[in-house]
């Protein structure tokens, strides 16, 4: 016998003793067994982790919808964004459906929605940014039932800032969709 | 044995490869230091008569002196009188002079380009303007003289639009390359924004809220007729006009979110060329006509692309930096230049068409935006807050020679005109 029947040999006797394996695991499983000695093993991980967590403080607070307090008269007043961000705050959602409310009640006005930016940006992508964040509260207010053409949207870019100095919190307060009701 | 030279074998080879940089392909990099600037003495022009009248206010000499140094090609001296003897001890070889008179309202320009050792005439132009015009007649002759020099058209005859800032509104402006002469060409009290000039130099196009919302305006620049050329109501800005065929790119929201269209240089034959969902923007039409150059913000942050007039074969441009915009192209069509932001600033960039060789031109002073290439493509024109307000700078297209040229502190948007013919 030379060397490469003796490889061929071990090769054959490996892959057999795989298959065999294979087999006899397969046999042995009966479904129950197996998964009640996971869960079992689950289980009791979960306890000492859940005995853990519940010594840690301040764990099982209740959680609440963390939301703007608005009076009725100041609803439209202006909403804010994240830096060069177009999503409408969660903080907001709750007086976006109040805003949305007061508009079908009263269906002689409309409303024209400003988006406004940073000076941190580019000109030209700050008018289309803008434009972005005013289309975001247009489309909140349209899918709470307020008519389209009853909504209008402008952009301003970074052309209208309120504040101009440079600094973070000027930055905050530009960054802006602006409402105005009109008759 | 045999095992121990095939080993080594193997090693050499290996190594080998390593050191020749692993099958790279090698590239010589000639860096040409362009021509050697050219030595040439202006004169200071001389009264045609002893009686021409009052001293000429604006002194045309110094403003070719100005532009011959703007162009880049020469090494000026200014002298006061005619003196051959000192021109070939500095190895002046050429020269400007000229003479002026006056003839009623109209002051007479003839001026000379001359060869220093001969004395011959190279080339002799007489100019009669109003006094308000001898600026122009300078630039006109400072392009001659490049012309008859160099064989290639001069730019100090050009002239570049820009926004300027009055209180809450903002006008369309424009003015000689050099930032003289500022004229107003809108007068709205609105907001007036991103400026473009048309192929033949005679009209503007911009974004205007002259009626409410932002659409796209065209005015003459010597009728002052204005068309408007956008009808929705929605966000129209960043023109771009194709000179190959008279379309106008631009940017708009009309159908939701911002994508690019062209339509005629009438607003006729409107047609969306990119979709999705991103902002897409400040086109710019590449010279030969059939790529465009655009700002998107499909990846989450705004980047430089290149696409085909059609909105076809899309391929990413800029992969530096998180915040690149304002690509416009080089008039050779070689590289594009674009901004891009670092701690609340821009600066200027230049890039080849293959995303690679990116320079910068700029760098820590003020905030640096909207570069635009003169016609030869030798220099690059933007606004910059570096002295305190935003003014307008001219620089190399290397980033060399950064000169202001507006001292007014409210421009902004500048862009480049085509030659004038």
């Amino acid at each position: 016998m030379n060397k490469r029947s003796w490889i061929r040999v071990c090769a054959v006797t490996v892959v057999g003793f795989l298959l065999a394996a294979c087999v006899s695991a397969f046999k042995g499983t009966k479904k129950g067994d197996l998964l009640d000695g996971r869960q079992q093993l689950k289980g009791a991980a979960r306890e000492v982790h859940e005995i853990k967590v519940a010594e840690e403080e301040g764990n099982g607070r209740d959680l609440r919808w963390r939301e703007e307090i608005v009076p009725e008269d100041s609803l439209f007043q202006d909403i804010y964004f994240e830096y060069n961000r177009s999503e409408i705050d969660t903080t907001v959602l709750s007086r976006l459906v109040r805003m949305a409310r007061r508009m079908n009640t009263d269906k002689g006005v409309t409303l024209r929605i400003e988006g406004h930016c940073d000076e941190r940006g580019s000109q030209e992508y700050n008018l289309a940014l803008g434009e972005r964040r005013a289309a975001a509260a247009a489309l909140y207010l349209g899918r709470l039932g307020v008519e389209s053409v009853r909504l209008e949207i402008i952009s301003f870019g970074e052309e209208r800032p309120l504040d101009r100095s440079e600094n973070e919190a000027a930055y905050a307060k530009n960054r802006r969709v602006h409402f105005e009701v009109k008759p | 044995m045999m095992r121990y030279l095939l080993l080594v074998a193997m090693m050499l080879i290996c190594f080998s490869s390593l050191l020749l940089g692993a099958g790279e392909d090698l590239f010589i990099e000639v860096e040409s230091e362009g021509i050697q600037k050219m030595e040439i003495g202006v004169i200071a022009f001389q009264p045609k008569q002893a009686e021409s009248g009052p001293p000429l206010t604006g002194a045309p000499w110094t403003v070719v002196a100005t532009d011959l140094r703007f162009s880049g090609r020469f090494n000026v001296t200014e002298f006061s009188v005619l003196d051959t003897a000192e021109l070939h001890r500095k190895n002046i070889a050429v020269f400007i002079d000229g003479k002026w008179s006056r003839e009623g309202e109209k002051v007479v320009l003839d001026c000379f380009v001359h060869d220093a050792f001969t004395l011959s005439q190279i080339t002799g132009k007489q100019y009669s303007v109003r006094e308000k015009d001898v600026r122009r007649a300078s630039h006109l002759f400072s392009d001659e003289a490049v012309f008859r020099l160099f064989g290639e058209k001069g730019i100090a005859s050009t002239r570049i639009v820009c926004v300027a800032q009055f209180g809450k509104a903002k006008e369309i402006c424009i003015m000689d390359y050099d930032g003289y002469n500022l004229t107003r060409l809108t007068s709205n009290n609105q907001l007036n924004l991103s400026p473009c000039f048309s192929p033949d130099n005679k009209s503007v196009v911009y974004t205007s809220y002259r009626q409410g919302t932002p659409a796209l305006y065209k005015t003459g620049i010597y009728t002052g007729k204005t068309v408007r050329l956008t009808t929705n109501n929605r966000l129209n800005f960043s023109p771009s006009w194709s000179s190959v065929d008279d379309r106008i790119a631009f940017a708009s929201t009309m159908n939701g979110d911002c994508d690019i269209y062209t339509m005629d240089a009438d607003g006729g034959a409107m047609k969306r060329i990119t979709m999705g969902g991103a902002i897409e923007s400040s086109p710019c039409y590449s010279p030969n006509g059939y790529e465009i150059t655009f700002t998107s913000d499909r990846t989450g942050n705004p980047q430089v692309y290149i696409m085909d007039n059609e909105g076809t074969h899309i391929r990413r441009l800029t992969f530096e930096g998180k915040y690149n915009d304002a690509p416009t192209w080089s008039p050779k069509g070689d590289k594009i230049t674009y901004i891009s932001l670092e701690k609340a600033r821009f600066d200027i960039y230049t890039v080849d068409l293959e995303g690679s060789n990116v320079k910068r031109l700029t760098q820590e002073n003020g905030s640096n935006e909207h570069p635009s290439f003169s016609p030869d493509g030798r220099l690059l024109v933007f606004s910059s807050t570096r002295a305190g307000g935003s003014d307008l700078y001219l620089m190399g297209a290397d980033g060399t020679d950064q000169t202001r040229i507006t001292f007014t502190g409210n421009l902004s948007s500048p862009e480049w005109s085509g030659y004038y013919e």
